[in-house]
């Protein structure tokens, strides 16, 4: 929107001494980052030494640094790349977390479109009230809704089945529903949640646009789809990318609890994070835990970078740096 | 200039490392020197309790962990045994609760940062396996007959420390708790009447015993669930097998000498998939229990469900879960041997940085004699906490609510356990523990010949991690919840292969052995 | 503006008064059954209205006798300081991010990003917070290591670019510094995107009991959704595993169903009390006055 570059300190470049330098180097600027960088720098880049723990055989008495390396090296990824298990549970989670960031950004997309256009503000801030409320629900609540809408024996969906004649359907035993069943929860649960953040950018675009809009007399659909959407394509750029970093981290509790940990539904449901938690709940490997986090923080690295560099030729300003 | 920022940058970047580095270092240090400087401590002290009398000792504070959820009294009551023991002991006490879930994670993550807390309670279905791996318990090989000798004595009688020692060890003080888990089938007294199926002790002995009443029931109730799942204790009796409560590892008693399988590669796991799969088809096990959560005694006392198998703790004591009455419990192949309980299902252990490991063993020793220190400890201060009628304790009184009443909750009473000891409480009738105690000392209940012995899981952390996975499948097998009882089977020995169980095996097996020779 | 309707209001009133109900209608069942006992849900399953009224769960939650009044002070605190704070660290950094003559600023967004992406994992985070950091048992402990987020600190930034540069530039020239600018100009501007971040600031205090856990044994300072985690914690431990007698005994003398419910009603406290406040900063162009005066 803004082309027009102000840049002070353009001329008298190269007289500028020590001070001058700091001057322009912007100092304020800097030290109002710096809270922000040292906290960064403490709570999450300090115990990143912890990753070496992916290659550590870990005891206690030895400390992170004095323990062995693991012999072979990679030998706490071997759960992770000898089993199919684990590589079903890998393509489940990329898939599915796929699938979230499309459903979801439009959903919650929608909403604050709608939203957005009520004209009664009681009956907008009551509405917008109520959508968020699905965000308090526990997971643990959603999964024992679930587990009655789709009881086999008197769940309602059954029911309607059987009275439409058709036959029941044993749903923790189908893989095949679940995509959908977990997309739909992901929709209910987080999409009040989401809008928030659309809705606040709506509210930030210059009021002026609609106003000149309204003047050459546009319609209340062209003036979502000429301004309000291209204005919040940056916000939608940026969500996005930032759910593409969590992309390898799935929802645990949504999983666990909607799907059990079911045996019969992993073919589509089973993620990383509940494959490694099954198999590490006795024996509590740190290291397998690590080379785990590891793994996924690496996939999702490439798939930002990826993905940002596609942002920033659409957008040069949205991408994430 | 911009080559100037990103120089300042790395400059600051590399500070910033530094001070991590130097913090590893600190860390290393830390973790080295705190050993050591645990045992000064506990020479000085030594030398002290040897020269000096006991009333001279010096005042530390002891921190203890114990399961589950503090209650308000908690510390009032740890300040009044504090009081009344300071001849004794001279000590004060912290003491911090952790919930389940996390339990074996912060006491990890304590652990691992050096933490010089003194106790915790551990189990192993809680975090026990890992803890004695990395290291995180104190030997107390010397110090545990120094200063805990009643304590030990009573070990040495009962001939457990074996189980809570590693390379010779003794790493934890398991429970002097004896026990038996047997098998029981247990159904709601007022259905079977109804369903006409007769309530005798001992009618329903067998698997075929128990299909016969199943049909009988589900001809009369069809609606109502007719059993929940098939619990693997229910059918090692029948075979004779002893769980090694390690990763689904069994062995018969059956062999002369201890042959380790597993699980699922036995007669036992193909005779129980067939069972459950025929309860599934024939609708006794409800198409909704393999994704239901709730309590199977909650199911029975509400008459939602006929029955299930229990144990024996539970088929005694099960009136006082559901209700009295409601239950009818009859004892499953009751000719067969069974193992009794392993002593591993409750320890206490001492933390390898604790600070103050003999005050500690003090402590416990007290406890092994001292019926008023175990009063106070486990069920806090009379009248406030509970009520002694009689001999019982009792909790539920008037004027007393959650807020002070079982002030230790049951999860931090498990950690101190003492049979000569434990009052009769709400759950507990009189003479419950003696009758238990006998139990587990007749014929048919022998202590298995590797009740004491404790797998080290460092060499196979791979392929444990691998066959806990794939164990989930269990869970469709156990309910029946399969298109082929014969397939499902299968399908779980070749992934379990496949995951490396012959590898486990060995290597248990190599364990074994060697635990063996060295008895 | 007028409240003249035509078609397209029509659907959309329609559409979203179909969403709210999906919304509200499982959420009523959720405070149903908090109030339901044990048994009436066993029998009938979740009720929009109680077939058995009863208190059995609230009382449950709140039996283990531990001061309730105390853990609100601690939870209240910890929200207030740590979501100002928060706030206040996360806009300046997410306006620096956004200022497009800051030099580094690539290397700066990726400093961020990165803390998105990896993590050290728990027993080192617990061994800088405890070991170096001193933080265990401190009030300290529950604010500090959530300060900070990756996630906010993008969102402002993305919206602070989003106001135009000359905002900036023309208060530059008028000779006002970078702190003037941030706290008399942005910060104003900046309204909507800090009431958003500031609600999800303080659910995400409100909510945490993981902090507490990990950091802080003390019982007085203990925050009020570690005390309710605990009793679902213990409960939900004790079904995963069924294979112990002990945990058996205990869980099945506890209304688990309408326990969970009781936890949901209590845990909505933030959005009862913040979201109407924070509703009157989503109107549309507030930006308007500011721009042309």
């Amino acid at each position: 929107m803004d082309k027009i570059k102000f840049q002070p300190n353009m001329r008298g470049r190269k007289k500028l001494g020590a001070l001058g330098k700091l001057r322009k180097l912007n100092w304020r600027l800097y030290s109002m980052a710096l809270p922000a960088v040292i906290l960064l720098a403490l709570f999450s880049y300090w115990p990143m030494f912890g990753l070496v723990l992916a290659f550590k055989d870990f005891k206690f008495k030895d400390g992170i640094f004095g323990s062995q390396w693991m012999d072979p090296f990679f030998d706490h990824f071997e759960l992770l790349y000898t089993s199919p298990d684990a590589i079903n549970a890998l393509k489940n989670t990329l898939t599915l977390n796929f699938s979230f960031i499309i459903v979801g950004t439009i959903s919650a997309l929608t909403l604050a479109i709608l939203l957005n256009e009520v004209k009664h503000n009681n009956f907008k801030k009551f509405s917008q009230s109520i959508t968020f409320l699905p965000f308090f629900v526990s997971w643990v609540v959603v999964g024992a809704f679930l587990a009655e809408i789709l009881n086999y024996d008197n769940g309602i969906i059954n029911r309607i089945l059987v009275m439409l004649n058709l036959e029941r359907i044993a749903f923790y035993m189908e893989p095949k529903y679940w995509p959908t069943i977990l997309n739909i929860e992901n929709i209910w649960k987080n999409m009040g949640y989401n809008a928030v953040v659309y809705l606040a950018a709506i509210s930030g675009i210059d009021s002026s646009y609609y106003e000149a809009a309204a003047i050459d007399g546009a319609s209340r659909f062209q003036k979502i789809r000429y301004i309000t959407l291209p204005l919040l394509k940056s916000t939608i750029i940026i969500l996005v990318l930032l759910a593409l970093g969590r992309i390898m981290n799935a929802d645990f509790g949504m999983f666990f609890y909607s799907t059990k940990g079911l045996y019969s539904l992993w073919e589509t449901t089973d993620v990383i994070d509940v494959f490694v938690y099954r198999g590490l709940r006795v024996t509590g490997n740190i290291g397998i835990a690590s080379a785990a986090g590891f793994l996924q923080s690496g996939i999702s690295l490439i798939v930002v970078l990826v993905f940002n560099a596609i942002a920033r030729k659409m957008d040069k300003d949205s991408a994430l740096f | 200039m911009k080559r100037k920022f990103m120089v300042i940058l790395v400059v600051l970047a590399l500070l910033i490392s530094m001070v991590g580095c130097s913090g590893k270092a600190d860390e290393e240090k830390a973790v080295e020197k705190s050993p050591e400087s645990s045992t000064e401590t506990s020479k000085s002290n030594t030398e002290k309790s040897a020269t000096e009398t006991s009333d001279e000792l010096e005042e530390v504070t002891l921190r203890f962990y114990f399961f589950g959820d503090s209650r308000e009294k908690v510390q009032d009551v740890w300040d009044t045994i504090s009081e009344k023991y300071k001849k004794e002991l001279n000590v004060k006490f912290e003491i911090g609760f952790i919930p389940g879930s996390e339990y074996s994670n912060k006491l990890i993550a304590m652990a691992a940062s050096g933490d010089d807390y003194d106790m915790n309670f551990d189990g192993n279905w809680l975090a026990y396996s890992q803890m004695v791996t990395k290291g995180a318990y104190l030997d107390l090989t010397e110090l545990l007959p120094k200063y805990a000798p009643d304590l030990y004595a009573k070990y040495q009688e009962l001939g457990v420390l074996d189980a809570a020692s590693v390379d010779g060890k003794i790493v934890a003080l398991p429970w002097t708790m004896s026990m038996n888990q047997r098998p029981y089938f247990t159904f709601n007294t007022k259905l079977a009447k109804e369903a006409g199926i007769p309530i005798e002790d001992g009618s329903v002995k067998t698997f075929e015993d128990v299909d016969k009443v199943l049909e009988q029931f589900y001809a009369k109730f069809p609606k109502i669930e007719g059993i929940g799942e098939f619990k693997a204790e229910a059918i090692y009796a029948k075979y004779e097998l002893v769980p090694l409560n390690y990763h689904n590892l069994v062995y018969s008693l059956k062999d002369e000498k201890p042959v380790v399988m597993a699980f699922e590669d036995t007669e036992a796991y193909k005779e129980r998939a067939m069972w459950a799969k025929k309860w599934n088809d024939a609708g006794y096990i409800s198409k909704n229990a393999v994704n239901e959560e709730v309590d199977g005694n909650v199911l029975l006392g509400e008459e939602m469900r006929f029955s299930h198998f229990t144990w024996h703790e539970w088929s005694k004591n099960l009136g006082k879960v559901v209700g009295d009455n409601i239950a009818t419990t009859s004892e499953l192949y009751p000719d067969m041997r069974y193992g009794n309980r392993s002593p591993l299902s409750n320890v206490v252990a001492i933390n390898a940085n604790a600070a103050n490991p003999e005050r500690t063993l003090m402590f416990l020793n007290l406890l092994e004699t001292d019926q008023e220190l175990y009063d106070l400890v486990h069920y806090g201060i009379e009248g406030e906490t509970y009520k002694l009628n009689g001999t019982m304790a009792e909790y539920a009184v008037e004027g007393m609510t959650g807020a002070n009443s079982n002030y230790m909750e049951w999860g931090g009473q498990w950690a101190l356990w003492k049979p000569q000891f434990m009052r009769p409480n709400a759950t507990y009738a009189e003479g419950f523990w003696a009758k238990e105690a006998e139990l587990a000392a007749q014929e048919k209940n022998v202590n298995t010949p590797l009740s004491s012995f404790f797998p080290d899981s460092s060499k196979i952390q791979n392929e444990l991690a691998a066959r806990d996975q794939i164990w989930e499948l269990d869970k469709l097998i156990r309910y029946g919840a399969v298109k082929s009882a014969d397939d499902a089977v299968a399908e779980m020995r070749e992934k379990q292969q496949a995951a490396g169980s012959a590898v486990i095996v060995a290597e248990i097996q190599r364990q074994v052995d060697e635990f063996l020779a060295g008895n | 503006m007028t409240k003249r309707m035509d078609l397209f209001d029509i659907v959309i009133y329609v559409f979203i008064t179909v969403l709210s109900f999906m919304c509200l209608y499982p959420f009523l069942m959720v405070v149903a059954g908090s109030l339901s006992s044990q048994s009436s849900i066993l029998n009938n399953g979740y009720k929009l209205i109680p077939e058995e009224w009863t208190l059995g769960s609230y009382k449950a939650l709140f039996i283990s006798g531990k001061s309730i009044p105390r853990a609100y002070g601690v939870t209240i605190l910890v929200t207030t300081v740590g979501t100002g704070l928060s706030l206040i660290i996360n806009t300046m950094m997410g306006f620096v991010l956004a200022r497009k003559e800051v030099r580094g600023r690539k290397l700066l967004n990726l400093y961020v990003l990165f803390t998105m992406l990896f993590t050290g994992g728990m027993v080192p985070w617990y061994i800088v917070c405890v070991n170096y950091l001193n933080l265990k048992n401190t009030l300290w402990a529950l604010i500090m290591p959530m300060l900070v987020n990756a996630w906010y600190i993008f969102l402002i930034r993305n919206f602070m670019m989003s106001i135009p540069g000359e905002m900036y530039e023309s208060a530059k020239i008028d000779g006002a510094n970078d702190y003037q600018v941030f706290f008399r100009i942005y910060l104003s501007l900046a309204k909507p995107v800090l009431a958003t971040v500031g609600l999800f600031v303080a659910l995400r205090y409100w909510n945490d009991w993981w902090l507490g856990l990990m950091l802080v044994d003390k019982p007085q300072l203990q925050p009020l959704q570690l005390l309710l985690h605990t009793i679902i914690s213990n409960i939900q431990f004790l079904k995963t595993m069924n294979a112990s007698p002990e945990m058996q005994r205990v869980w099945s003398s506890v209304p688990t169903e309408g326990l969970r419910m009781a936890m949901v009603v209590v845990s909505i406290g933030p959005i009862v009390l913040l979201y109407p406040f924070v509703q009157k900063y989503f109107v549309k162009g507030i930006m308007v006055g500011a721009v042309k005066g």
